[in-house]
C-alpha cells in the first residue's frame, strides 16, 4: 500500500502562483462534496486544489453573489452542538444509545481538534491520528468510541490534500458509522428541509469515501465502514437531540464517481502562463471591469463549464460566469440540456436567425430544423404580439 | 419539455430582449383579489415567522411581528389576528353552495374558495410547517392557545399539501405561477426567485431581461427564509426590544417596543407585496382556458370538504399517511398531473406546440374525408377515413390512437398509414367510433391531433383495505410527542458569521 | 360545443372580434364580472418578416469570429474565405496574422484540455491524414466533414458558395447593410462556376442552381468516398489525430 506522496512541489507553487493574494480557504470535506457537483469544470477544479474561496474574490464587484447566513441560524447550529457536548457529551450520549441500540454511556468520545497546531503540520498530525484510531477503531474495541474532529486525506485531481470534517465516526462492534450534527428539525420523520438533507447526506457519504480510502492504506477491510449514516437533529421545535438513520450507499458511488473524473489539476496549473492568476481578480483596490476583464481572461485559460443549477449553489464564481456566457452568446447559459440540443451552432444569435428560417449549414442543420420548426410552430400558434404580452395596466 | 423550443426561447429572447408567453391562454384561476400572505422566518428557525404579512392582494397588507417569535406568548399574541382573520375569510367564502349534478346524485359544494398567493414555493413549505405546528397546539402552563390558531394551523396545512395537486388554484405559489406561463433566459433553478422572473418580464426601459434580472437577483429580498444582512438587522433590533422588555410579556408593555422591528419588516415586505400585486394583475389580462372552470371546481369541492371536516366536525388529519393513503395519493396525483398535462395542450394550441416538435402530436390540413365499411365483430359498421397532410414529418406507427382536439374528450383516430408527402407526410385515420357529425373535421381545416385525451380516466382498482405486509412498517408508527414540547427552551442566542470560526458548517 | 372550445376555434382563426364576444359571454358564465374592452385579448396575424434587431453583445473575440464563420458556412473553407464571410458577417475584421496565432493557440488550449465544446481544427487528407494548412474546419464536425477525398475540395467550395448564396438571399431581406458586405463575397467564390454569373447583378437564385448542378454529380462520388475515409481513420488513429492529423514519424538518421 503507497503511502501518499508529497504533494508535487511544482504544483504547489504553480497553484500558489494561480491563487495570488486571492483570499485562501481551509479545505474540508463539506466543500469536497460541493465541489463534486461542480467537478468538471477546470476552473472550479483549480480553486479547489488551490484553496481559493470562491465567495470572497469577487467581494466588492456587481459581480458578487450573496452567501452567509442568518445569525439565528448560526446561533442554532452552534446551541445544538453545545447542547450535545454538555456535561461530558450527556445528550449525545443518550442519543445514541437510544437510536443505535448499543450503551454509549461509556463511549470514549475524543475530539483530535483540541491541542493541534492550527497549520498544515497540525493537519497532518491531525490526519496522521486519524488513521491509527479508525484502524483500531475497526477492529473492535470493547466500548463504543466516537472520533470528531477527523483529518481524511485523499487524492483530488490528481493532488492529495487534508480535509478536515465537521462529521464524527462512531466505532460501534467493529463497524464505523458516519455521524452528522445538523440543527435543521425533523418532524413527523421526516426533514423540513429536502436541500440541507441532501447536501448533508453528500457531506456524509464523502466522509465515508475518504474514511474507507483511509482504512485501505491501513490494510483494513474498507467495508468496516458502514453505507449507512446517522443524522442527529433536533426533533420538532426547540433543540432535543434525535437520531435518524439514512443509506447513502448510491450518492457514495455518485460522488466517487465524480470526484474520480477531476480533470488533473497539476498538468493544468503548471501549464498555466505566470500571468494568469486570480489575484488581480481578488485586487478590491482596483476597478471593477479590470477584474472582471481579468476574470474572464483567467478562465478563458483555465476553461469553464456552466450548468446553472449546480454551479449557482455551489461556486462563487456563477454570476461572473453566467455573464460571460451572455456575453459571449453561449447557449449554456440557461443550462446544459439547450446546449445540448445545439451541437454545430456557435451562438444564440446564430440560432435566433435559424428559428427565423435563415438557411442552416450542413452541420447546422440537424440542430437547426427542430428549431425552425419551434419558430414556425411559435409563429403561428402562439399568436399575441410582444407589446401587449406584458401590459399590466 | 422540447429542447428544441426552450432553445428556440432562449436565442429569441436573447436576440429580441424581451421575454416570450408560453400560453395563450392562462390555465389556473385568479381570484379577484386572492389573500396574499408573505412571511419572514428568524433565521434557521422553521416554525418562527418574525413577520408574516397578509390581506387582500389588491389593499393594504397587515402585519404581524412578534417581535421574540421564540417567546410563545408574544407569538401567539401576534399570530391570533391573523389566524381569527384566516379563518374568518375562509368560513365566509364556504357559507354559500351551488348544487351540483353527478348523475343521480346531487352534490352541494361552496361556491367559492379562499384563494391563497404566496411569492414562491418555499414559503408554501414554510406554511405546511407553520400550520403543523400551530394545529397540535398543546396547553402550557394550564394556558390553551386560542382555538382560531389551531383552526389556522389546520387550514395552512390543508392548503400546502393541496398544493401538491397539479393544476390546484387554491394556493398559488407566484414564481410556478410565472415561469409556467412565460418562457425567460431564467433556469429552472432561477426561477425561483419571483422578483428575477418579473424583471425579465419587463425590465426597465433599456436594460435587456439577462441584466434586469441579474440586478434583482442581487438586489431582491423576498423571504421566507432571511439572508444574512436582513437578519443581521433583525439581530440587532431583537437584541434591543428584548433588553427593553426584560421578562416581560404584557402586550401593554411589549407592543409599542416592536415599532423598529416592525418598520424593518414593513420595509421588506412592501416592495414584495407591490411584487405580487403586479405579477397577479399581468397573468389576470390573459382569458381562462376552459378547463380552469373544472378544476376550480374540483378545489372547491376538496375546500369543502376540508372545511366540513375541520370546522364543522372539528377534526384533525393524520401527521403521516398510511401506505394506502399514500399510494391512492400517488395514483390520484398521476392521473391528475395526465389530465392537467392534457388539457393545458389541448384547449392552448401554445402549449401544444412541445407535443408536436416531440412526435406526440401532428398538425395538418384535412386533405379528404370519406366514409367505409369495416367489420365489428359480426356487423358491418360506418367508419370515417381522413387524410392530413402535414408539412412536417411524422413518425407514428400504424395502430396509433390519436384524439383530435377538438374531441379530446371523446373517441380517438387510428393511424392507419403514414406516407411521404412533399417534405412532410400524409397521415390517414379512421375515427374508432360511429361517424356522427361533430366527430367529423371539414375538409380544408387545419386540424391538430395528439395522444392526450381528457375523457374519463378509466376506473383503477383501489388499493386494499388492510395494507399488504410487504407495505406494513415492521412497527407500529409511534404516537408523535407534542410538536411544540421545546418552545419553554430558552432561545439560542444567535451568532454572528464574523464570531463563528466555520459559520458553513451549520448550513 | 361548449363557448370555450369556440373560443379556441375563433382564436386559431384570427377572428377577433367572434372570440372577444365569446370570452365576454364565458367570463359571465364563470365569474359574474364583465369582461371590459381593454383586458380584451388582442391577435395579430402571422408576423411579416420581423427586422433583425442586433443582440447586445460586445465585439466578440477572434477565436468567437472564426468558430461562428465556420460553423454557418458548415464545410471545410480556406482561411481566406472564412475572415471575408466574417467580415462581412459580424463587421469584425480578423488579420491573418491573428488567425496563425488562433491557429497556434487553439491547439495549446486542446492539449491542456481546457473543456471547450469545440476547436478550430485543419482538414485532413483522406489517406494518410496529414493536416491541410489552408483549409479550416470544426472539431465537433463529422470525421466525414473534416476529411478530404480528390473531389472534395471542388465539391466544398460548390456546398460553401450554395450555401452563401442562400445566406445572402436571407439577409437581403433582414439586414441589407450585411447583404451589401456579403454580396462581393459570393460573387467571388461564384466567379469559377458556369452560369452562375450569366445575366446582370448577382442573382443568388441563379448562383445557388449553378452551384447545385456541379455538386450533384459531385457529391455521388465525393461522399462514398469520405465515408470510407473516415471508417480507416477511426480505426486506425487514436482520438487525438483524428482531430489534429496523424504526424508521419521522422526517420531517424541512420535508419534504413
Amino acid at each position: 500500500m503507497t503511502r501518499h506522496q508529497q504533494p508535487d512541489s511544482a504544483a504547489a507553487t504553480a497553484l500558489a502562483r494561480v491563487r495570488g493574494q486571492a483570499p485562501e480557504i481551509r479545505a474540508n470535506v463539506r466543500r469536497l462534496a460541493a465541489f463534486a457537483n461542480v467537478h468538471s469544470c477546470p476552473t472550479a477544479a483549480v480553486a479547489f486544489a488551490a484553496r481559493i474561496d470562491t465567495n470572497r474574490v469577487l467581494a466588492g464587484t456587481s459581480m458578487e453573489m450573496p452567501f452567509g447566513q442568518s445569525p439565528f441560524a448560526i446561533g442554532r447550529g452552534v446551541a445544538f452542538e453545545a447542547l450535545l457536548r454538555r456535561h461530558g457529551h450527556a445528550e449525545l450520549r443518550r442519543v445514541l444509545t437510544l437510536g443505535l441500540d448499543t450503551d454509549f454511556t461509556f463511549a470514549a468520545i475524543e475530539n483530535l481538534r483540541e491541542g493541534y497546531p492550527p497549520n498544515r503540520t497540525g493537519l497532518r498530525m491531525r490526519a496522521t491520528v486519524t488513521q491509527t484510531r479508525m484502524a483500531e477503531i475497526a477492529g473492535g474495541p470493547a466500548e463504543p468510541v466516537v472520533l470528531d474532529g477527523a483529518v481524511l486525506e485523499a487524492d483530488i485531481g490528481g493532488l492529495p490534500a487534508f480535509f478536515e470534517a465537521d462529521e464524527m465516526a462512531i466505532g460501534v462492534g467493529g463497524q464505523i458509522i458516519v455521524g452528522e450534527n445538523k440543527s435543521w428539525p425533523v418532524v413527523d420523520g421526516k426533514p423540513t428541509d429536502e436541500d440541507a438533507l441532501g447536501a448533508a447526506l453528500d457531506q456524509a457519504a464523502t466522509y465515508v469515501l475518504l474514511g474507507r480510502h483511509t482504512l485501505q492504506r491501513s490494510g483494513v477491510d474498507p467495508s468496516c465502514m458502514s453505507d449507512s449514516v446517522v443524522l442527529v437533529t433536533p426533533r420538532n421545535t426547540g433543540l432535543a437531540p434525535s437520531l435518524h438513520r439514512q443509506d447513502v450507499a448510491s450518492r457514495i458511488r455518485r460522488i466517487q464517481r465524480l470526484l474520480s473524473a477531476v480533470p488533473d489539476v497539476q498538468e493544468t496549473a503548471a501549464a498555466t502562463p505566470a500571468s494568469v492568476t486570480f489575484g488581480v481578480v481578488a485586487d478590491t483596490a482596483r476597478p471593477e471591469s479590470v477584474r472582471l476583464d481579468a476574470f474572464r481572461d483567467v478562465t478563458d485559460v483555465l476553461g469553464r463549464v456552466y450548468e446553472p443549477a449546480s454551479c449557482l449553489t455551489s461556486c462563487g464564481f456563477a454570476w461572473a460566469c453566467r455573464q460571460r456566457l451572455f456575453a459571449d452568446a453561449d447557449p449554456a447559459v440557461v443550462g446544459g440540456a439547450v446546449a445540448r440540443a445545439l451541437p454545430g451552432v456557435a451562438s444564440l444569435s446564430r440560432v435566433a436567425e435559424l428559428g427565423q428560417g435563415a438557411p442552416a449549414s450542413p452541420v447546422e442543420a440537424p440542430a437547426a430544423v427542430p428549431v425552425a420548426r419551434a419558430g414556425r410552430l411559435y409563429d403561428e400558434l402562439a399568436a399575441v404580439p410582444p407589446d401587449t404580452q406584458r401590459r399590466t395596466a | 419539455m422540447s429542447t428544441a423550443l426552450e432553445a428556440y426561447f432562449a436565442a429569441r429572447i436573447y436576440s429580441e430582449g424581451q421575454a416570450l408567453r408560453r400560453t395563450t391562454l392562462r390555465h389556473v384561476h385568479l381570484a379577484d383579489p386572492p389573500l396574499a400572505i408573505a412571511m419572514w422566518r428568524l433565521g434557521g428557525e422553521r416554525f418562527r415567522a418574525a413577520a408574516v404579512a397578509w390581506g387582500p392582494l389588491d389593499g393594504p397588507f397587515q402585519l404581524a411581528v412578534p417581535g421574540e417569535p421564540r417567546n410563545r406568548d408574544l407569538y401567539f399574541a401576534a399570530l391570533e389576528p391573523f389566524a381569527i382573520d384566516l379563518c374568518a375569510r375562509l368560513r365566509r367564502a364556504a357559507v354559500s353552495k351551488v348544487a351540483r349534478q353527478r348523475g343521480s346524485v346531487t352534490e352541494h359544494i361552496p361556491a367559492d374558495a379562499l384563494q391563497l398567493v404566496v411569492p414562491n414555493k418555499s414559503t408554501v413549505s414554510a406554511l405546511g410547517l407553520l400550520g403543523r405546528y400551530l394545529a397540535y397546539l398543546s396547553d402550557r402552563g394550564g394556558v390553551a392557545p386560542h382555538p382560531a390558531l389551531i383552526e389556522a394551523g389546520k387550514h395552512l396545512r390543508f392548503y400546502a399539501r393541496n398544493a401538491r395537486v397539479p393544476g390546484q388554484s387554491l394556493l398559488i405559489p407566484l414564481d410556478r405561477l410565472v415561469a409556467d406561463h412565460w418562457a425567460t433566459l431564467l433556469s429552472p433553478f432561477e426561477q425561483a426567485n419571483l422578483a428575477a422572473l418579473d424583471a425579465q418580464i419587463e425590465p426597465p426601459s433599456g436594460a435587456h431581461p439577462f441584466e434586469a434580472s441579474a440586478a434583482a437577483e442581487a438586489a431582491a429580498r423576498i423571504g421566507p427564509e432571511p439572508t444574512e444582512d436582513v437578519d443581521r438587522r433583525t439581530q440587532a433590533l431583537l437584541a434591543d426590544f428584548n433588553a427593553a422588555r426584560g421578562a416581560s410579556t404584557d402586550p401593554a408593555i411589549t407592543e409599542p417596543l416592536t415599532g423598529p422591528l416592525r418598520e424593518h419588516y414593513r420595509g421588506l415586505v412592501e416592495p414584495v407585496w407591490q411584487l405580487m400585486g403586479r405579477v397577479v394583475t399581468r397573468e389576470r389580462h390573459l382569458p381562462a382556458a376552459p378547463s380552469v372552470h373544472r378544476r376550480f371546481e374540483s378545489d372547491r369541492e376538496a375546500f369543502g370538504r376540508h372545511v366540513d371536516w375541520v370546522v364543522t366536525q372539528g377534526g384533525y388529519y393524520r401527521t403521516t399517511d398510511t401506505p394506502r393513503q399514500a399510494a391512492i395519493t400517488l395514483r390520484r396525483l398521476e392521473d391528475t398531473l395526465a389530465r392537467y398535462e392534457a388539457d393545458q395542450a389541448v384547449e392552448d394550441p401554445a402549449m401544444m406546440i412541445p407535443h408536436l416538435l416531440d412526435g406526440d402530436a401532428i398538425r395538418g390540413t384535412v386533405a379528404s374525408l370519406t366514409e367505409t365499411k369495416v367489420v365489428v365483430k359480426v356487423r358491418a359498421v360506418a367508419r370515417a377515413v381522413i387524410a392530413v397532410d402535414s408539412p412536417d414529418p411524422v413518425t407514428l406507427p400504424a395502430g396509433k390512437l390519436l384524439w383530435w382536439t377538438a374531441t379530446a374528450s371523446d373517441q380517438p383516430w387510428e393511424v392507419q398509414s403514414v406516407q411521404p408527402n412533399g417534405a412532410g407526410s400524409r397521415v390517414v385515420m379512421m375515427l374508432t367510433a360511429k361517424p356522427t357529425a361533430e366527430r367529423l373535421p371539414v375538409v380544408g381545416d387545419v386540424i391538430t391531433l395528439s395522444t392526450l385525451c381528457t375523457g374519463q380516466t378509466p376506473f383503477w382498482l383501489m388499493p386494499p383495505e388492510i395494507a399488504p405486509w410487504t407495505h406494513r412498517p415492521a412497527t407500529p408508527v409511534p404516537v408523535p410527542d407534542p410538536i411544540d414540547a421545546g418552545d419553554s427552551e430558552q432561545p439560542a442566542a444567535p451568532v454572528d458569521a464574523a464570531a463563528a470560526e466555520d459559520p458553513g458548517r451549520y448550513t | 360545443m361548449s363557448i370555450a372550445h369556440r373560443i379556441v376555434d375563433a382564436i386559431a382563426a384570427g377572428d377577433r372580434d367572434e372570440a372577444l364576444r365569446l370570452t365576454r359571454e364565458l367570463d359571465l358564465v364563470l365569474t359574474d364580472t364583465p369582461v371590459s374592452a381593454d383586458t380584451a385579448p388582442s391577435f395579430t396575424a402571422r408576423p411579416a418578416v420581423v427586422p433583425m434587431t442586433h443582440p447586445p453583445a460586445p465585439a466578440r473575440s477572434a477565436r468567437q469570429v472564426v468558430a461562428g464563420a465556420l460553423a454557418e458556412i458548415g464545410v471545410a473553407c480556406r482561411a481566406k474565405v472564412v475572415t471575408e464571410y466574417a467580415e462581412a458577417r459580424f463587421g469584425q475584421r480578423v488579420e491573418s496574422r491573428t488567425l496563425a496565432a488562433l491557429r497556434r493557440d487553439e491547439r495549446r488550449a486542446w492539449e491542456k484540455s481546457s473543456a471547450r465544446p469545440t476547436y478550430i481544427v485543419p482538414a485532413l487528407e483522406g489517406r494518410y491524414f496529414q493536416p491541410v494548412r489552408g483549409l479550416l474546419t470544426l472539431s465537433d464536425w463529422p470525421l466525414e466533414r473534416r476529411l478530404l477525398g480528390p473531389w472534395s475540395e471542388r465539391a466544398d467550395h460548390l456546398a460553401a458558395t450554395a450555401q452563401l448564396a442562400r445566406q445572402l438571399a436571407w439577409l437581403s431581406e433582414r439586414d441589407t447593410a450585411v447583404a451589401e458586405r456579403l454580396a462581393p463575397v459570393v460573387a467571388d467564390m461564384a466567379a469559377s462556376i458556369p452560369g452562375a454569373l450569366d445575366g446582370p447583378g448577382l442573382d443568388t437564385a441563379r448562383v445557388e442552381g449553378a452551384a447545385q448542378a456541379e455538386l450533384g454529380p459531385l457529391t455521388a462520388r465525393d461522399e462514398p468516398w469520405r465515408r470510407d475515409a473516415a471508417a480507416r481513420a477511426r480505426s486506425q488513429l487514436p482520438g487525438e489525430q483524428q482531430l489534429w492529423g496523424a504526424t508521419i514519424g521522422v526517420v531517424a538518421e541512420g535508419d534504413a
